[in-house]
């Protein structure tokens, strides 16, 4: 457990560091790829806060894939933060998905801003299956997206559709309500 | 005094009550205290560790997603407990995410997390606590809190406070009212018992309440009441008994003291000799009569001086008489002779001495006295020489008697015995000679002839009849039954068949039968039944008639005839040997008949009797002790 918590400690510093405004730079780069870190952290994070349906898994143990399209620096720091953690019994495993690939047994869907133009596309591809999907695009939360980073005041904030998680068979810890940014319940 | 005493009783219970309920109120509200003052202080601590916890889990994602504003929030909502005087959230590196402090409070919030726990620190409870979710530490929650303790204690002693005055005073009320119930009894009794003291009046009873101790108190009183009555009751009485008593005793006193001075008086009054002696019969007062009639002067009768008075022969017997008189403590009397210094001699005196004991048996005192009876003593013994000299004459001239009768006895016999050998040469030679000589003789000398021979015949009837008499006195008795009125008729028709005369007119009664010899007793009817038929055979018309009495102790048989009769001047001779009243020429006979049948009836232990006059008839009477025949006791 030990080495999980340091390492977790680790990300969270990072994430610390990144997010907070006394220690800001004005640096760019640096604020870029804070901004990466925390928002594979806070991507881990919502899987906590996130129930899936018992048939999202195919047994009580198996893995929660996160599947990350277009933002490869999101998935290798999520990768290298999440190893060896498990969320409710599930071990998380991170996919990097390429454009055309199947997300048939993923739970996580993250669709990098590169790839916010084919959004449609990757919601189709959910299709209303037990997929938590999570987006940084503006808009992205009334294409079908549940939950969709911010930023705002150059901290990285979220938003919430409840409907898009309702028709994922989604269940969002109120608590995660509590902190995001914004909640929108219709369409 | 006792009313003083029966309000301190009551005041000792009040105070005994409060007292009690008052270190029970102080133990208790101590104790409450204490309980309440560690009972704060956990579950302050306890209730701060909770919302510490409840803090943390809620802002656990404020933290998870950098949320300071949500935790913002989360940390006002204390302003609902305004004890908080500062809270806090540090990042899991430590930092301060985000503060509280109430409004108006200056409280300075630590820079770093310590680590979990709690404490209690400047009057105020302080908690840190991890937020932990999902096994990832988030971050930690600082509390602190005012510690009101003696705020707190203040307010709950002021509570016990309160209680206490209110208790105490409810005890006052209440233990006035269960002291009246108490005391009410108690107060019955003290009045009761003032009555008692005061009119000493032990009829007075108090009246019983209750049930309880003092209920019976109240009966353990009043029974102590009815015991000190009836021991008053019993003392008075005995004192009044006990007056009466002394009362009497002085009288008895004074009665006492009147006869004694009488009795010494009556002492030195008497001529008699009145003597005292102490319990062991020594004489230890002067005894003047004493000294008067023995002339023994007081130094000689002192002490057992007094024995030396009595003659010596008697003094075995005085002191006998002495010895068990003490052990049987009885009074005794002796005749004995004692020195009579007047007359020079001894005299005898009868001595009486009475022993005087006591309740306890032992002997105080002897009182005695000595009377004279020495002219009576002389006077009994020349009665008694006398007497014993009769006695001894009557008994030699009785046996002179008795020898001088046997004597004769024999004499008579061997004379009627040796005289029958002559008489019989007589008559025989008077026969031979009648037979062989009677036509040599002429008429005067064979009637003298005549005359011999009827002599010599009547001489040898007197012999037999003497020698039949004399014999009589020898024979033995041989008792049996007899049936009198057979053996009479027998005898009767035996003699009447022999009797020459008029035949005589025989009237006889039934005879008790008698036990008796019966030859001897044949000889008494042939005497009495020959005699009756002798003289009366000169009647014209003979009457003889036998009956018999009976009474208690003896038959009496009796033969009474109408004849010749006899002179009643001579009948006590009529029984004597040879006595006759009439001449043999009137009336044949030889005088033994009668003597025989007082022998013979004499012998049976009866008696024997005539009654007659002279040409008036004799009636004769015999008697026989009428003897029990059926066990052969004779």
């Amino acid at each position: 457990m030990r080495p999980v918590w340091v390492r977790l400690l680790s990300v969270v510093a990072l994430a610390w560091f990144a997010c907070t405004p006394v220690h800001a730079t004005p640096d760019d780069e640096i604020a870029f790829g804070m901004e990466r870190r925390l928002k594979a952290a806070f991507i881990y994070k919502f899987a906590q806060y996130i129930e899936w349906p018992a048939d999202a898994f195919a047994s009580p143990a198996a893995p929660l894939i996160v599947g990350i399209v277009g933002a490869d620096s999101i998935a290798e720091e999520l990768q290298a933060a999440t190893e060896g953690h498990a969320v409710k019994d599930h071990p998380i495993v991170v996919q990097r998905i390429k454009p055309g690939a199947s997300i048939a047994a993923i739970q996580v869907l993250f669709v990098g801003k590169s790839e916010a133009a084919r959004l449609s596309h990757w919601l189709n591809a959910v299709n209303r299956r037990p997929v938590l999907v999570i987006t940084e695009s503006e808009d992205a939360l009334e294409q079908g997206s549940t939950i969709n980073f911010t930023t705002e005041e150059r901290r990285v904030r979220f938003a919430i559709s409840l409907a898009s998680a309702d028709r994922n068979r989604l269940r969002i810890d109120s608590r995660l309500l509590g902190v995001a940014q914004r909640v929108y319940r219709t369409q | 005094m006792i009313a003083e005493k029966r309000s301190s009783l009551r005041s000792k219970l009040r105070s005994i009550v409060l007292l009690t309920t008052f270190a029970a109120l102080l133990v208790a509200g101590g104790a409450m205290a204490i309980y309440e003052a560690q009972t704060y202080r956990q579950s302050g601590l306890s209730d701060l560790a909770t919302q510490a916890e409840i803090l943390g889990r809620a802002s656990a994602v404020a933290l998870s997603f950098e949320d300071a504003p949500s935790a913002k929030a989360y940390l006002s909502y204390l302003r609902a407990k305004p004890g908080i005087s500062a809270a806090a959230i540090y990042n899991a590196k430590g930092a301060l995410f985000e503060s509280y402090t109430p409004e108006g409070a200056s409280t300075e919030i630590p820079k770093f997390p310590e680590a979990d726990g709690e404490r209690v620190e400047n009057g105020s409870l302080v908690v840190f606590k991890r937020i932990v979710n999902n096994n990832e530490i988030l971050g930690t929650v600082y509390l602190r809190e005012k510690y009101e303790l003696w705020e707190r204690l203040a307010g709950y002693l002021a509570i016990v406070g309160a209680v206490m005055v209110l208790t105490l005073l409810g005890v006052v009320v209440l233990s006035s009212k269960l002291h009246a119930a108490v005391t009410r009894q108690l107060q019955a009794i003290v009045g009761v018992a003032q009555h008692v003291m005061e009119r000493r009046d032990f009829s007075l009873r108090a009246k019983k309440i209750s049930n309880d101790e003092i209920g019976y108190l109240v009966d353990v009183f009043n029974d102590m009441l009815g015991e000190v009555g009836r021991r008053t009751e019993t003392i008075e009485s005995a004192n009044a008994e006990l007056k009466r008593e002394v009362h009497e005793r002085r009288l008895v006193e004074s009665a006492l003291g009147t006869t004694q001075r009488r009795n010494s008086m009556l002492v030195a009054a008497s001529s008699a000799v009145v003597w005292s002696a102490d319990g062991e019969g020594r004489f230890v007062e002067a005894q003047s009569s004493w000294s008067a009639f023995t002339g023994q002067p007081e130094k000689d009768y002192r002490a057992l001086g007094w024995r030396a008075a009595f003659h010596d022969e008697d003094a075995h017997v005085l002191q006998s008489a002495w010895t068990s008189a003490t052990e049987g403590r009885e009074a005794f009397s002796r005749e004995l002779r004692v020195w009579h210094n007047d007359s020079g001699r001894y005299r005898y005196v009868n001595l009486r001495a009475v022993p005087m004991v006591e309740t306890d048996g032992r002997i105080s005192e002897w009182i005695g006295t000595l009377t004279d009876v020495d002219d009576r003593w002389q006077a009994e013994q020349g009665l008694r020489e006398l007497n014993a000299e009769l006695e001894s004459r009557v008994a030699a001239r009785t046996s002179e008697l008795e020898a001088a009768n046997k004597e004769l006895e024999s004499f008579t016999y061997s004379v009627s015995h040796d005289l029958r050998a002559p008489l019989r040469a007589i008559t025989a030679f008077s026969k031979l000679l009648w037979d062989g000589h009677a036509e040599q003789f002429d008429a005067e000398a064979r009637r003298k002839l005549e005359i011999i021979r009827s002599e010599g015949g009547r001489m040898a009837m007197l012999i037999d009849d003497l020698l039949a008499f004399s014999r009589l006195g020898r024979k033995s008795i041989q008792k049996v039954d007899v049936d009198m009125t057979q053996l009479v008729h027998s005898v009767f028709e035996r003699l009447s068949s022999q009797h020459e005369g008029p035949k005589p007119q025989f009237h006889m009664a039934q005879l008790p039968k008698a036990h008796a010899d019966r030859t001897l007793l044949e000889q008494v009817w042939v005497n009495f039944l020959s005699n009756a038929l002798k003289f009366s055979a000169k009647r014209e018309i003979p009457v003889i008639e036998v009956g018999a009495i009976t009474d208690r102790s003896e038959h009496i048989y009796f033969v009474r005839d109408n004849g010749a009769g006899f002179d009643s001047r001579y009948k006590a001779k009529l029984f004597g040997v040879f006595q006759r009243l009439h001449t043999s020429s009137e009336f044949a006979g030889t005088g033994v008949g009668l003597a025989l049948v007082h022998r013979i009836v004499t012998r049976h232990g009866g008696r024997v009797w005539a009654e007659g006059d002279i040409d008036a008839g004799a009636m004769f009477h015999f008697t026989l002790p009428i003897e029990d025949t059926s066990d052969g006791r004779v």
